[in-house]
């Protein structure tokens, strides 16, 4: 659990971007083209971080934006409406108790191997993911939590039983991570399934050809893909005939070969950039990352942060909209809950979130706080001070770390800002004497919070609370839509009202598109699904 | 008049008037009145850079009232203007305060690394030097094998294991000259020891420890000098090179290389926020350079 936990911050990672709230898809060109132009061409995407392990589990950002190219789900999330539609299951059913899910699958899929989609191979998938498998070293993986087992009802039926009913499985059916790959895949070993070559999906896109390091990937079309769910803007195979991936970690130089035509996207744009590409004729598209904001996580076991007033004046301290301001930009959205403003569950706590600095003041007087000879508060001879570690993940951490430190310093908080490598900022945001790291997670679903915070789970805050475990498992037990959002409603409420996190902003991905490029559109948590993608000639 | 080896005839000049360059020359302290004039002007402006840089280390406050930190948000990314002569950063801190508060960490790092290369490296190399035989040979292949390491690979591995700061990246720089400086002073001793004073020191009974500590230390360290001014400068850039890796100063601190880091990202929409600083460390960096081949030069004559 706790390598998803990494692997989800890291998804979290390098991007600062933002938008808020288009987190939908661009409409595919104009009627006046016609459609067989679209067809063909290569697109080179790129990332500015180095891809690792293909596991479709992995949720670092710029592997997964390939993954999704590659391999299909049994189903899709419209990232509008957060709606669940059919993809290789054509429909479904859920028993009365929320306990039994069957999946009747699509016929005619084959993977890019030659082989059939059947409930057997979507088993075999299930239960890697429900149960793991000791032999090949895979962990179970959390987002399945409560999975029992599938059982193959016809070549076409599968059905899937959990032991506790989870109103966010039917969403996990949707992720990237949850993609069907072939049995070839499945045989392999973790290691070896981490192997680009061994990555055999269902996808619109395979695998041409990649070096040794990673650094250049070419994905070719698959001509035969027919069984796109609805909700896309087309059907049949795609219209790219093939996408080069590239790692150029240098800002300008991804910018740079955007501009000159050398490159037709770039993701991880930078706030201060966008001025400038839009200036040259280059669109700067931003999509809001559903699931968390990026926020500031706080350990309970830490001293001082135990103590309820002094995170509500940390809170009341916090000026986010002199953060977005001045280190982020109009990409990004000031956050007004622990949940985007794209987030379909989002309701707007902002009043939780004002800037008060007199409130924070008498919060800590009356927390017994007194100002020392050096300016900070401080009790029992105590500074009340801090260290925080700049998350590698987010390209503008240290610079919103630093005016935050300022931020607190003005009600007399001494926040003390330190670099760190990724292998120790790892082991540092683990330890008590650390009391703040910013994190985030994305999913396009409320359960989110639950994988966060929950003590079975993420246990974001290392200290037990019933209270809150209660609500979280009741919104995955809630009978209807309605009943579910209220009590996400009342989580939201309740992780400020005891200021369990500090928000920051709206997590966002920014991409840069070369004028020629029509149809890009990304999936609920800003992944890029380059199905709908043409360019034009 | 050619320029080389000009000399002034102080008695030539008794009775006559004198302008020009000749009179420049005279203003000119002794000791640099038997530098040439082409040697002076690489000389003099080197040490105007480092004079004023001294000053901005000992003494920033006196060159700006600006606190290098403090953040004002609606005045961030200002081109260089009256107000700013350097402009603002990111956050809308004053530039030209942040250079000059930074100096004292760019410099006192550099001093620190030059320290630990010069106090180890001498050591080793009067230790080698003088004892001859099996530790001579013991403690040069030993130097070898440092030599072997690239330095500054080896600056960041140390870096990495001592954490990161300012104060470690010099400590991890002056590690990687110590074979540098050991190698040196090990030829100076070996030069000095055949001296005919050492030998009539040795001749007179003068004790071991008293020939090493009066007579061969000493001036072996002459010949190190030009060396130090030299190491100085290239602490400065590596310094500023591990900072601008993330492996030395911690932000919101102004440490040079940490300040063109920081600047990097704003390449397109805020050049002087890398030019600055950048500046600085060049002009320190080819002063000191400068000052250590002129020593070398004279030296060598």
């Amino acid at each position: 659990m706790l390598i998803r936990k990494k692997a989800a911050i890291a998804a979290a990672a390098i991007l600062a971007l933002s938008a808020t709230g288009c987190a939908a898809s661009v409409s595919a060109g104009t009627s006046s083209d016609s459609s067989n132009s679209r067809y063909g061409g290569t697109l080179t995407f790129l990332d500015p971080v180095a891809y690792t392990a293909f596991n479709v589990t992995n949720t670092l950002w710029s592997n997964s934006n390939v993954v999704p190219q590659l391999v299909d789900r049994l189903t899709y999330q419209d990232a509008k409406t957060g709606k669940i539609e059919p993809w290789l299951a054509s429909s479904w059913d859920v028993s009365s108790d929320g306990l039994t899910y069957t999946f009747h699958l699509r016929k005619g899929v084959t993977f890019s191997d030659g082989t059939q989609l059947d409930a057997q191979v979507v088993k075999d998938n299930y239960d890697q993911h429900g149960l793991g498998d000791k032999a090949k070293g895979i962990a179970a993986d959390s987002f399945f939590t409560g999975y029992v087992k599938s059982t193959v009802v016809d070549p076409s039926t599968v059905s899937i039983t959990l032991s506790k009913p989870d109103a966010g499985f039917l969403q996990v059916t949707s992720i990237y991570r949850s993609g069907i790959v072939a049995k070839s895949t499945l045989e392999k070993d973790w290691n070896a399934q981490g192997q680009l070559d061994n990555l055999v999906g269902s996808g619109p896109f395979k695998v041409k050809s990649h070096d040794a390091n990673n650094t250049t990937i070419t994905l070719e079309r698959r001509d035969d893909y027919d069984w796109a769910p609805q909700g896309f803007a087309h059907q049949g195979k795609a219209y790219l005939k093939e996408i080069v991936y590239k790692t150029v970690a240098e800002d300008s130089v991804r910018m740079g070969s955007v501009k000159s035509g050398q490159a037709q996207i770039a993701r991880n744009i930078l706030p201060t950039d966008e001025a400038a590409l839009k200036s040259a004729g280059i669109t700067v598209n931003s999509y809001s990352v559903q699931g968390e904001v990026n926020h500031l996580g706080i350990n309970l076991n830490s001293k001082f942060v135990d103590n309820e007033n002094v995170r509500l004046a940390l809170q009341a301290a916090t000026n986010r909209q002199e953060l977005r301001d001045t280190v982020l930009s109009d990409s990004y959205g000031v956050a007004k809950s622990v949940l985007p403003q794209a987030d379909h569950n989002f309701t707007d706590q902002s009043s939780y979130l004002q800037y008060d600095q007199a409130k924070a003041e008498k919060l800590l007087a009356d927390a017994g706080f007194t100002k020392g000879s050096d300016g900070f508060l401080q009790k029992d001879g105590n500074t009340l001070g801090f260290t925080i570690y700049v998350a590698p993940y987010y390209q503008t951490s240290k610079k919103l770390l630093q005016l935050l430190s300022q931020e607190w310093g003005k009600v007399g908080v001494q926040l003390t800002v330190k670099e760190v490598d990724s292998g120790t900022y790892s082991t540092k945001i683990l330890s008590a004497d650390t009391a703040f790291n910013q994190t985030q997670w994305s999913r396009a679903d409320a359960d989110v919070l639950r994988t966060a915070f929950g003590s079975e789970y993420g246990f974001a805050n290392k200290v037990a609370n019933p209270e809150l475990d209660k609500l979280l498992q009741s919104q995955a037990e809630a009978g209807t839509p309605d009943a579910r959002q209220k009590i996400v409603t009342d989580i939201q409420k309740y992780l400020l009202e005891h200021a369990l996190e500090i928000p920051l902003y709206d997590e966002t991905q920014v991409f840069a598109l070369a004028k020629t490029v029509n149809g890009f559109a990304t999936e609920p948590v800003a992944r890029a699904e380059l199905y709908d993608t043409w360019l034009s000639k | 008049m050619t320029s080389e080896n000009f000399q002034l005839n102080t008695a030539a000049v008794d009775g006559r008037t004198i302008f020009g360059r000749e009179a420049a020359l005279r203003a000119l302290p002794r000791w640099s009145r038997r530098l040439s004039v082409a040697t002076a002007i690489r000389v003099v402006p080197a040490i105007a850079v480092l004079a004023i840089v001294l000053l901005w280390a000992i003494l920033p406050s006196l060159f700006t009232a600006v606190d290098p930190n403090l953040a004002v948000p609606a005045q961030k990314l200002e081109a260089p203007s009256a107000a700013h002569l350097f402009g603002t950063d990111y956050l809308g801190r004053d530039l030209l305060s942040r250079v000059i508060h930074g100096t004292r960490e760019s410099l006192t790092g550099a001093v620190i690394a030059v320290a630990v290369g010069l106090v180890l490296g001498s050591f080793i190399g009067l230790v080698a030097g003088s004892a001859r035989g099996i530790t001579d040979s013991l403690l040069m292949r030993l130097v070898d094998v440092l030599l072997s390491i690239p330095a500054f690979l080896l600056a960041v591995t140390v870096v990495v294991v001592l954490g990161f700061s300012t104060t470690n990246a010099a400590i991890a720089v002056g590690l990687s000259s110590v074979a540098t400086f050991a190698r040196l002073i090990r030829s100076e001793v070996l030069r000095v020891s055949a001296s005919q004073y050492v030998e009539a020191a040795v001749s007179g009974g003068v004790g071991y420890w008293s020939i090493l500590g009066r007579h061969i230390l000493p001036n072996s360290l002459n010949s190190a000098l030009a060396l130090v001014a030299l190491q100085l400068g290239m602490a400065i850039l590596w310094i500023a090179s591990l900072s601008f890796l993330g492996f030395g100063a911690q932000p919101p601190n102004p440490e040079w290389g940490l300040l063109v880091s920081e600047g990097r990202d704003f390449l397109g929409s805020g050049f002087w926020m890398t030019l600055f600083p950048g500046l600085a460390i060049v002009l320190v960096v080819i002063s000191f350079n400068t000052i250590g081949h002129v020593i070398r030069e004279k030296s060598a004559q």
